[in-house]
């Protein structure tokens, strides 16, 4: 498996033009996180729940930013809402990180549910994705930006365990 | 007061292009029919979130003044957003708080506003300054003060629970309200 150095990828994010960060950290994401951390709030605000985390990155996108927003994706859940009057009925784009604690995953009671349907609840909310599970390449970051540039919508990239170093 | 003329007291206090974010309600549609501008945003539905935007546009242009409209049962549904706000210190953000008690938009029904002090919550999350305004002169200062010093502000403006006359939804599509307040920051 090839996998993808935090700080490589988040050059590329940023080569792409992301520079506003939020969410609510993963220990999948905590290579990533641990670098977000060191940045100015101005850049990075390290959210208290996911949803909220949507509603900063909204923010941040009115005032002309490229946001991207990270999260488990327990987190989904509370997001819902904010998918659908939010950043769906706005057009409002968003790079969404999500840790994919998924049906490969085994142990965690509490993950199962959303562990099993995550992928059903991207497609039934008509949240675009990919499965991020070695390197992301430089021409696949451009698709998805072109995607959220041109479709004003979300995206979401599943991150599975271990992809991030 | 009631939350129609409380709303127009603020606006009485516009200076220039404060950028405001409104909850979603019926105090969007009444700040739309007192005086829509540009730079304000309306949230259609996603309750609790109005802070949360607010501060996302705060902290992504920090030259800007940006003005949060909302409602008790908003920053009740929302408290995190307290929390950040008085964490981050955006200073400047002024979160204004039309508190009626009731879920007004829905048919009055209570909300727990009455049982607690959202002013108090504020503070012990670390606004910069926390006011409590009632009538007319009241807000006028509320809004030089908060003109005054940097933020973030807290405003705590107690209304009545009467619900002011029906204004009609807002024209514009979601979409049209969010593209109109990025141009009107370009």
């Amino acid at each position: 498996m090839f996998r993808m150095n935090a700080a490589e990828f988040l050059e590329l994010l940023e080569n792409k033009g992301f520079n506003f960060f939020t969410g609510v950290p993963c220990s999948y994401l905590g290579s990533l996180c641990r670098l977000l951390d060191q940045k100015d709030p101005h850049v990075h605000v390290p959210a208290v729940r996911e949803d909220l985390a949507l509603g900063i990155a909204a923010g941040a996108y009115l005032a002309g930013k490229q946001p991207v927003v990270y999260m488990q994706n327990s987190g989904l859940g509370y997001c819902l809402e904010a998918f659908v009057s939010l950043q769906a009925i706005y057009r409002i784009p968003a790079l969404i990180l999500v840790s994919y604690r998924g049906p490969a995953d085994q142990g965690w009671e509490e993950h199962f549910f959303m562990g099993a349907h995550t992928e059903e609840l991207l497609t039934v909310f008509q949240g675009a994705y990919s499965i991020f599970e070695n390197r992301i390449s430089e021409p696949e970051m451009q698709k998805i930006r072109d995607y959220l540039l041109n479709e004003k919508m979300p995206f979401f990239l599943l991150i599975t365990k271990g992809a991030l170093t | 007061m009631n939350r129609l003329e409380a709303i127009r007291r603020i606006m009485d206090g516009l200076t220039g292009p404060e950028l405001i974010i409104h909850a979603n309600g019926a105090m969007g549609r009444e700040s739309f029919a007192c005086a829509d501008r540009k730079e304000n945003f309306y949230l259609l539905g996603s309750m609790g979130l109005a802070a949360s935007v607010g501060l996302g546009v705060a902290l992504s242009r920090p030259e800007r003044e940006v003005w949060v409209l909302d409602g008790d049962g908003n920053v009740l549904m929302g408290l995190g957003n307290l929390a950040l706000i008085g964490a981050l210190k955006p200073k400047n953000l002024t979160h204004w708080v039309l508190d009626n008690g009731v879920y007004g938009t829905t048919g009055n029904q209570p909300t727990l506003s009455p049982l607690l002090s959202l002013s108090a919550i504020a503070e012990a999350c670390g606004y910069a300054k926390i006011q409590k305004a009632g009538t007319v002169e009241e807000i006028a200062r509320a809004v030089k003060n908060c003109k005054k010093s940097p933020g973030p502000h807290f405003v705590q403006i107690k209304i009545s629970s009467e619900t002011p006359p029906a204004c009609p939804r807002i024209p514009y599509s979601a979409q049209e309200i969010a593209e109109r307040f990025r141009k009107s920051m370009l």
